[in-house]
């Protein structure tokens, strides 16, 4: 078997004459979770469904550990979990009941039903009717259901909706465990940022139904070798633009803070210089050139 | 094949914690104590109304009496209906004397009312034109009468009759044909001693004598008395049968549920209450299984639960076939439970013993189905028509996606689709009528006919009836493999969500 867990190939999709996704290709690897990222209307959910089988797919392939989703649907069904939209578990029975039933129709042991509660911390309320509890405990309990067969990958849609931020550091923890434990691979979709740049290893980003950039996170070669802005704060400000200068470097001034672009392995050479011609440094800070950036970048650039 | 029993048994865990299933179940069994309470009121309610044994006859018949009198003094009354008159109260009067109630004694009230008095006026008749002899003679049959009914001799009467009906069949006036049946009635009557005492519960043989009288009457020419329509090969058939059954049912004194001419007189209360607990149990469980239909698909739907089953590994149709199959299977295995319970309630309150097999003739010999297999059997077949209605509602729910509308709409066809085809028929009597669904419907009254009498069950079913049932069965069929197939094709090709 490769790497491969899910291989999605010139998927494409219209409603009506729309074209929500437009040739879309990617993978997820194994042990990976992959954010899957854009704007609202992108094609995000759409692209989740057809994983999953509640939409047609149009054109092209998706293989979920080498089975056709389309051909052979009930095999690689099997290796699938996930939350689309809301977590909807049946609300006039208790979550024990909800995964009972999911368990039966899976073939799990009743037993992976308590392991998968305890797992998302759901122990103590299990036997409360679903429509008593909170969101974030739904969500909790469909993050439950979708890990009860042990999946070989995760879908999650739009996860941290409603959560708090407790809740979310919980639940990138459990991917977190379950990605390095079990070998696991999550596709997770949202359009908030700062907690994609938390979870995820890859990105992958998309608007109007294409795919417009593909993007490795905490890659330490990667973090090297990129240019960085940095924001430096001077007593002797003008010497030390014009030291800076010298040195080949372009420099702005942002009211007192000099702002220099340069790669990140050149900093603490240029703090050398600095010390060196008596300018007293006050502060150094790196903005991060952050998920955001980039996608406001690239949904800028493909308009 | 063991991931589809999952399914089916997954899907059966759903309906059964739903609450409003646990409600629906409730509501039967109520359903059923109520009917064992309505069909006791209202064999109480009609038995005061038939009780005659309450009657003040003798006020009655001397309020006649006083009247009659009037009219013979008035002048402008021609003098045959003053004879008459004349004749009617000196018959009422020796009722009188007797005490012979003429309101619970049918017999007797046959022969004041018909032989006596016509005697009587032929005497008088006979006096005013000085025909003596002819007049004694005839004042010796009405002595004959007269000590007939003071010594209660229901037999001398039996006798006198069958005399008479030997001297008019001598005398050419009847046809042999008649004679014979006539002379059956009269033997049906004297052996199972029809009309001699009152009794209440008893109304029914009388009744059954008619019916016996009528189709007789039917047979011989051919000609249904009521709608005056000839008889086919099959209704002549039927009038055969159906005679058999009436003499079997006095044999084994088995009342029908419904008989009379009017088709109000009930039955025992035994078998008022087993029609009174089949209707109103499947009425309550076609709501209930039209409920869980009509939200199968729309409430997973609209709730958003669907999509945890879309991605399990089973394909759609498997997904939707579970849910017909148990929906189906819900619907017989109740049937049957309920038909069982009904029978054990009916059992407590009014008696093991009253319990009525089913009548049918098969080569000229009557034979009875056990008590509780035919309530099985009549409930299961009351159930064919709801899962008819089921699989509308799943279909709607399917296609509609709104569990309100696919209930509302199934749940009014039910029950009213039958009245908006009763006045359909009242205007247009067409053949293609029966091509209308509901005209097809209604199928327990149409088979198992022999419950009621010839007359209570053409008011069953006036219309329907001349549909046969193998044609509404086909028909059916046909409709519901329609649905069926409307309802996969919609939720294959739709897209969830």
């Amino acid at each position: 078997m490769s790497d491969t867990i899910l291989e999605i190939k010139n998927l494409s999709k219209y409603f009506g004459k729309t074209k929500v996704v437009d040739n879309l290709s990617f993978e997820v690897k194994k042990g990976e979770i992959l954010g899957f990222l854009g704007p609202n209307g992108a094609g995000k959910t759409t692209t989740i469904k057809m994983i999953l089988g509640m939409l047609s797919i149009d054109e092209g392939s998706i293989s979920i550990n080498g089975f056709d989703v389309k051909k052979n649907f009930e095999k690689a069904m099997e290796n699938i979990g996930g939350i689309v939209e809301n977590p909807d578990l049946y609300g006039y029975m208790s979550a024990v009941d909800n995964l009972k039933l999911h368990a039966k129709i899976r073939k799990v042991n009743y037993s992976e039903v308590y392991r998968v509660l305890e797992l998302v911390n759901l122990s103590k309320s299990m036997n409360v009717k679903v429509s008593k509890y909170s969101l974030g405990m739904k969500q909790r309990a469909g993050l439950a259901l979708s890990l009860l067969h042990s999946p070989k990958i995760l879908i999650l849609d739009e996860p941290t909706n409603g959560l708090d931020p407790v809740g979310i550091k919980d639940l990138r923890d459990i991917l977190k465990k379950l990605t390095k434990e079990q070998g696991m691979s999550v596709l997770v979709s949202s359009h908030i940022l700062s907690e994609m740049e938390l979870m995820c290893d890859r990105v992958v980003m998309i608007n109007n139904g294409k795919l417009i950039k593909e993007q490795a996170l905490n890659d330490e070669n990667v973090i090297q070798s990129s240019v960085v802005e940095y924001e430096i704060k001077v007593k002797q400000t003008d010497d030390a633009i014009g030291i800076l200068k010298d040195c080949g470097k372009e420099v702005k001034t942002i009211e007192d803070k000099i702002v220099v672009v340069i790669k990140k392995d050149e900093i603490s050479e240029l703090i050398k210089t600095l010390v060196m011609k008596n300018i007293d440094i006050l502060s150094v800070y790196e903005v991060e050139k952050t998920l955001e950036n980039i996608f406001f970048d690239v949904t800028k650039g493909g308009k | 094949m063991g991931n589809f029993i999952r399914l089916c048994s997954c899907e059966f865990t759903k309906i059964f914690k739903k609450k409003s299933t646990k409600i629906m179940i409730i509501i039967l069994i109520v359903a059923l104590f109520l009917s064992a309470g309505m069909a006791s009121l209202s064999k109480k309610l009609t038995d005061v109304a038939e009780d005659y044994a309450n009657i003040d006859y003798k006020e009655h018949m001397r309020v006649t009496i006083e009247m009659n009198k009037n009219e013979i003094d008035n002048d402008a009354v021609d003098e045959l209906s003053k004879t008459y008159m004349k004749a009617t109260n000196d018959v009422y009067q020796l009722a009188i004397d007797n005490d012979v109630n003429i309101y619970t004694s049918y017999w007797k009230s046959d022969v004041l009312n018909k032989d006596m008095i016509n005697l009587k006026s032929e005497q008088y008749l006979s006096e005013a034109t000085g025909e003596t002899s002819i007049a004694e003679a005839l004042k010796l049959d009405y002595d004959k009468y007269a000590e007939m009914i003071k010594n209660d001799d229901f037999s001398g009467f039996m006798k006198t009759k069958r005399d008479n009906l030997k001297r008019d069949f001598d005398a050419k006036k009847i046809s042999e044909e008649e004679y014979n049946d006539s002379l059956h009635i009269v033997e049906l009557t004297e052996k199972y001693e029809i009309g001699k005492t009152y009794n209440k519960e008893d109304i029914w043989k009388s009744q059954i004598i008619n019916d016996i009288e009528m189709c007789q009457y039917n047979l011989r020419y051919g000609v249904n008395q009521m709608t005056m329509e000839a008889l086919t090969e099959k209704s002549y058939e039927k009038t055969k049968n159906n005679i058999l059954i009436y003499e079997y049912r006095l044999e084994h004194n088995l009342a029908p549920s419904v008989s009379g001419r009017d088709g109000t007189s009930l039955g025992s209360a035994r078998k008022v209450y087993d029609n009174m607990a089949s209707s109103f149990g499947m009425l309550v469980l076609s709501v209930m299984m039209i409920i869980i239909a009509g939200g199968s698909i729309s409430t997973e739907v609209s709730k958003g639960t669907i999509k945890f089953w879309s991605f399990t590994p089973n394909r759609r149709w498997k997904i939707l076939l579970s849910k017909l199959l148990v929906a189906t299977g819900i619907l017989f295995v109740i049937t049957i439970v309920m038909s069982v319970l009904s029978t054990l309630i009916g059992n407590i309150f009014f008696g093991a013993s009253n319990a009525q097999g089913y009548l049918y003739v098969s080569n000229g010999v009557v034979h009875e189905i056990n008590y509780v297999i035919y309530s099985i059997l009549y409930n299961l077949v009351a159930a064919i028509e709801v899962f008819v209605f089921l699989v509308l509602a799943m279909m709607l729910s399917t296609v509609v996606r709104n569990t309100a509308a696919s209930v509302g709409i199934s749940i009014a066809a039910y029950l009213g689709g039958s009245i908006i085809c009763t006045i359909i028929n009242t205007f247009i009597k067409a053949d293609w009528t029966k091509f209308i669904p509901f005209n097809n419907l209604s199928l327990v009254d149409r088979i198992f006919t022999n419950d009621y009498t010839e007359v209570a069950s053409m008011m069953v079913s006036s219309v329907t009836g001349n549909i046969s049932i193998k044609f509404s069965l086909i028909y059916l069929a046909i409709c519901t493999i329609i649905m069926i197939i409307t309802m996969f094709d919609s939720f294959r090709k739709r897209d969830i969500v």
